[in-house]
């Protein structure tokens, strides 16, 4: 396993009270594997996956749990030495490219910057290796691109910059935070694509947050569901989207209008809205959205199965 | 009036060749004044009762066009016409008796409600500049409105802060059909929400559309939601239609390569191992809007361009019924 | 590149131009007062008001007073002040740059150097005593009014500590030229210099720690740390170099200003012939003339100062360039 996280926990003080914005998660990632980590905002993707970096700054968090690295524990790690890691053998992607580079400097000069930050190497190789990098995504003129500033490129072209820093150390661990959303699905599609073939040639282990459902089915080996800080649902893609056990999972996945065949007169919607993090219920977070809820779900909160395929559901049966 | 009492096939809105441009820097700057052309020969009409769908990627000029639909912009060419009546040209006050027939709602529901001020208030607004409602009456008005887009009555002094994204988006419905209107322009009207609260909107908005006898121009980036709520789409490209139809047909045939790679491109839950469609990824950036290819706009990027489509500049022709493309080489 | 300069230099002359119109209209056509009269001076014979009539064109249209003025000032340069009788103006006001640029460039080093400092130490320990420490006396810098703190500084260098070791170096107040003593210019500049810059020190430091904090929050400073690089070098190279932008704006404005006459209470203070101080006496006694000059003068500092900080933004944010 490259990461194991073990029931890791997320809260921030704030003057309204403590939010939970991340409650016992456990989930392991193999090498070269791509996990999908699908959930609507407030659901704790993004703030897991920030606190696998080490890069939630703020002061008023609290982080509990274990998350091991190649079976180094991050957590209570010293900065500097988390810094050794980050960049190099874990690297991120954000959601929007558009202010993910710093607008003052060229593309060439940002991607340089970490290549040094990691590597002895002189100014001129780091350059060269930019160069590459740039043409490994497909830059149609890596070379002239080097010189460009961030606004002097489109979403897509940035987003692929982003990429090529990312991949600069040959990371063993990409974590993309969204990294489509902010994008056309033309231009997704060509993201997309790349992710694949760079999962392909540099053989790390992704780890892909997204809200979009199809993105998780085009790219994800597995799938793991997040509603209100909790893991609703792991399982392979396959069994997820063809055989989900979780009525969230279900729910949303039915909620998405089909692009192709009979369109229902109404979408069947999920009633609500996402609970509060500040105010989350007792039992099964879900529950009040609920369309199968039973006593026992606003009791206590089902915990997530064991097994290649589980759900967190006091109604479905554990396979 | 004349034309509702005909109720003939008059559409409620018709463009004829409309154009937006904006000129962009001024005299003084190293280019000197550019003209952009957001929008550019558009030519559309929507018919009573219908859903008019309207995609494209960002900087297509779907929201221009919209902008344009309602005369939140002026229009620089062409002719917008509602219920055979040309308003391309009408001052603000020739415009007030169109503008409560003709409403929008935005992408951002936070970004367009005022913070200060309680939502009851913000839906009443309308009432109260366009309406001869007195004030019990506007009252009443609120809450029957609040009720039809599904809030509670004691929502109204509530403050926009307090309502969750899907719950400002209703506030917003609410504002928009307070004055009974005929025509609602919808811009990404739930592109800004979470996923489970998306099908909410749309399902609030088809019932709305069923009970007040609405019509509907709806744009929208996500095609699947589009598909769900239009009859018929267009789909624009670098400010122009490049495709037009019903949207059952479009969506199951579509006949532009534009348009077929847009659509392949959409990524769809598969449960089928090796169900998985064919995808046309397209190559390269959409060209400036300030530097627009020559011939058909799409050419640089067209995987069945041929030598003619750098040199002519298609037009939007129907070539069955209902269907029009901007191809040389359309696949129908 | 050369193009765009040449249009900023015309856009700086059309500025000009219609400072020194605007100026023009106020001194010497407001309607009720006879602007020879003014000229002239209190108890001006007839045949000085004649003379003066003449020479400025009173007698004249309005255009040619200003073409005659203009021309006064910057082609033949023989403006005479009429208040003290046969002073050049033109002369006076030239004597008088190297002061004002001496003290407001000085000080203007002082300031950048600290705020600097202040602005960075402040933000990266933001919250701490230390931050809490410098902000105070940030605060207390800018609440101390300059004339204040000159003649407090004056009391304990030049009179009551004179004499001690710490301030014996002091020399006595006014200007000594760069080419006559370098050492003797420099030591007697020291202490309006530290005068002048603390008001700015204070504004610029808080004004930096803010900015910096503010692009502290943006989503460049996450991808660098992602990118595993040292809080120090994400400061410096991240934060501070985007937030100069702001400080570079705020600098350009107030360098123009002072060295177009705002430093003037320093000036007095410290008895310097400054710009500054040309223009208040010239106030003082309605010397028309040397006020025409004065604020020409000014102006085109102002509009100097902005042209300068039109082109360093251009360096140090390229965004500008493309839009």
């Amino acid at each position: 396993m490259i990461l194991s996280v073990r029931d890791l926990k997320v809260s921030f003080r704030t003057d309204d009270g403590i939010v939970r914005a991340i409650d016992g998660v456990s989930f392991d990632l193999a090498e070269g594997e791509i996990l999908g980590v699908v959930g609507e905002s407030g659901s704790g993707k993004t703030v897991s996956l920030l606190a696998v970096m080490g890069l939630i700054t703020d002061p008023n968090a609290v982080i509990e749990g274990s998350i091991r690295y190649k079976g180094r524990e991050l957590v209570g790690l010293p900065a500097s030495e988390l810094r050794l890691l980050r960049g190099n053998e874990i690297a991120m992607i954000f959601q929007d490219p558009m202010t993910a580079l710093t607008p003052v400097y060229t593309i060439g000069w940002q991607i340089a910057e970490q290549i040094r930050a990691h590597q002895r190497i002189s100014k001129a190789a780091a350059m060269k290796r930019v160069e590459e990098l740039l043409a490994e995504v497909n830059f149609p003129n890596p070379h002239e691109a080097m010189s460009r500033y961030p606004h002097q490129l489109s979403g897509g072209m940035r987003q692929r910059a982003v990429i090529a820093m990312a991949l600069s150390c040959s990371p063993a661990l990409l974590v993309a935070d969204e990294p489509t959303t902010a994008l056309d699905v033309t231009v997704q599609a060509g993201i997309l694509d790349l992710v694949r073939k760079l999962r392909a040639t540099h053989n790390s282990a992704v780890v892909f947050i997204t809200h979009d459902m199809g993105v998780v089915s085009e790219l994800a080996d597995r799938v793991m569901v997040m509603y209100a800080g909790r893991i609703v649902e792991r399982g392979s893609r396959q069994d997820l989207f063809a055989d989900s056990l979780h009525p969230y999972t279900r729910a949303l996945l039915g909620s998405i209008p089909p692009l192709t065949g009979d369109k229902p007169h109404r979408l069947p919607a999920i009633p609500g809205s996402p609970p509060s993090l500040l105010r989350l219920p007792k039992g099964c977070a879900f529950a009040p959205r609920c369309p199968v809820r039973y006593e026992p779900c606003d009791l206590g909160k089902p915990a997530l199965g064991d097994g290649n395929h589980a759900a967190a559901c006091f109604r479905t049966a554990q396979p | 009036m004349s034309a509702r009492m005909q109720g003939t096939d008059q559409p409620i809105l018709e463009t004829r060749a409309l154009g937006k441009r904006f000129s962009i820097g001024t005299r003084f700057s190293s280019e000197g004044r550019r003209l952009v052309h957001a929008v550019d020969n558009v030519s559309l009409t929507v018919q009573r009762g219908e859903t008019l769908g309207l995609v494209g990627e960002s900087g297509c000029g779907k929201s221009t066009l919209a902008r344009c639909l309602v005369r939140l912009y002026d229009i620089t060419e062409g002719q917008l016409l509602f219920e055979g009546e040309d308003i391309t040209g009408k001052s603000l006050a020739g415009l007030r008796p169109f503008r409560r027939r003709l409403q929008m709602v935005f992408q951002d529901p936070s970004a367009s409600l005022n913070p200060r001020r309680r939502v009851g208030d913000l839906v009443a607004e309308p009432l109260r500049v366009h309406g001869k409602l007195g004030a019990k009456a506007i009252r009443e008005r609120v809450v029957e409105l609040f009720d039809l887009v599904g809030l509670l009555p004691d929502h109204v002094v509530r403050y926009p802060h307090e309502f969750s994204g899907g719950q400002r988006q209703r506030v917003g419905i609410a504002r928009a059909i307070a004055l009974n209107p005929d025509l609602v322009v919808l811009d990404e009207p739930v592109s800004a929400l979470d996923v489970s609260v998306q099908a909410q909107i749309v399902n609030l908005l088809a019932d709305l559309q069923e009970k007040l006898k609405l019509t509907y121009v709806f744009i929208a980036h996500d095609l699947s939601v589009v598909r769900q709520v239009s009859n018929r789409i267009a789909v624009m490209y670098l400010g122009s239609i490049v495709e037009e139809g019903p949207s059952e047909a479009v969506f199951s045939a579509p006949a532009h390569p534009y348009s077929q790679a847009l659509i392949s491109a959409v990524p769809v839950v598969e449960t089928t191992p090796g169900g998985r469609r064919r995808r046309i990824i397209l190559s390269g950036d959409v060209p400036s809007p300030l530097n627009p290819p020559t011939g058909c706009r799409f050419h640089p990027r067209c995987p069945v361009a041929q030598e003619r489509c750098a040199r002519e500049r298609p037009a939007l022709v129907e070539h069955k019924a209902g269907r029009k493309v901007a191809c040389h080489f359309p696949t129908i | 590149m050369i193009y765009p300069i040449l249009r900023r230099l015309a856009q700086m002359l059309f500025v000009m131009f219609g400072i020194s119109v605007i100026v023009f209209l106020i001194f010497f056509a407001t309607p009720g007062a006879d602007p020879a009269a003014r000229i002239a001076g209190r108890n001006a014979s007839p045949e000085v008001l004649e003379a003066v009539r003449h020479s400025f064109g009173f007698d004249r249209p309005l255009y040619v007073q200003y073409a005659l003025m203009m021309q006064k000032i910057f082609v033949t340069g023989d403006l005479t002040s009429f208040v003290n009788r046969g002073w050049k103006v033109v002369p006076a006001v030239l004597d008088s740059i190297p002061v004002t640029l001496s003290l407001v460039f000085g000080a203007a080093v002082l300031w950048v150097v600290f705020s600097i400092l202040i602005g960075v130490v402040a933000a990266a320990t933001r919250d701490s005593w230390l931050d809490k420490l410098l902000m105070a006396l940030g605060l207390l810098g800018i609440s101390m009014p300059v004339y204040w703190v000159g003649e407090v500084m004056n009391l304990v260098s030049q009179s009551r500590y004179h004499d001690t070791w710490l301030f014996s170096w002091v020399p006595p107040l006014g200007y000594v030229n760069f080419s006559d003593d370098p050492k003797g210019w420099f030591l007697a500049l020291v202490i309006p210099w530290i005068t002048l810059s603390i008001l700015y020190i204070g504004i610029y430091g808080r004004v930096l720690r803010a900015a910096i904090i503010e692009s502290m929050q943006e989503d460049y400073i996450r991808t660098a740390r992602a990118k595993g690089l040292s809080e120090t070098r994400i400061l410096l190279r991240h934060a501070l170099r985007t937030s100069l932008i702001a400080f570079v704006t705020l600098f350009g404005l107030d360098f123009g200003a002072l060295v177009g006459g705002s430093a003037l209470l320093t000036e007095v203070v410290f008895g310097l012939q400054g710009i500054g101080k040309l223009t208040y006496d010239a106030l003082q006694s309605l010397d028309l003339p040397m006020i025409m000059a004065t604020v020409m003068y000014a102006s085109m500092f102002v509009v100097i100062a902005n042209a300068v900080v039109d082109f360093v933004y251009i360096l140090l944010d390229p965004r500008v360039k493309t839009s």
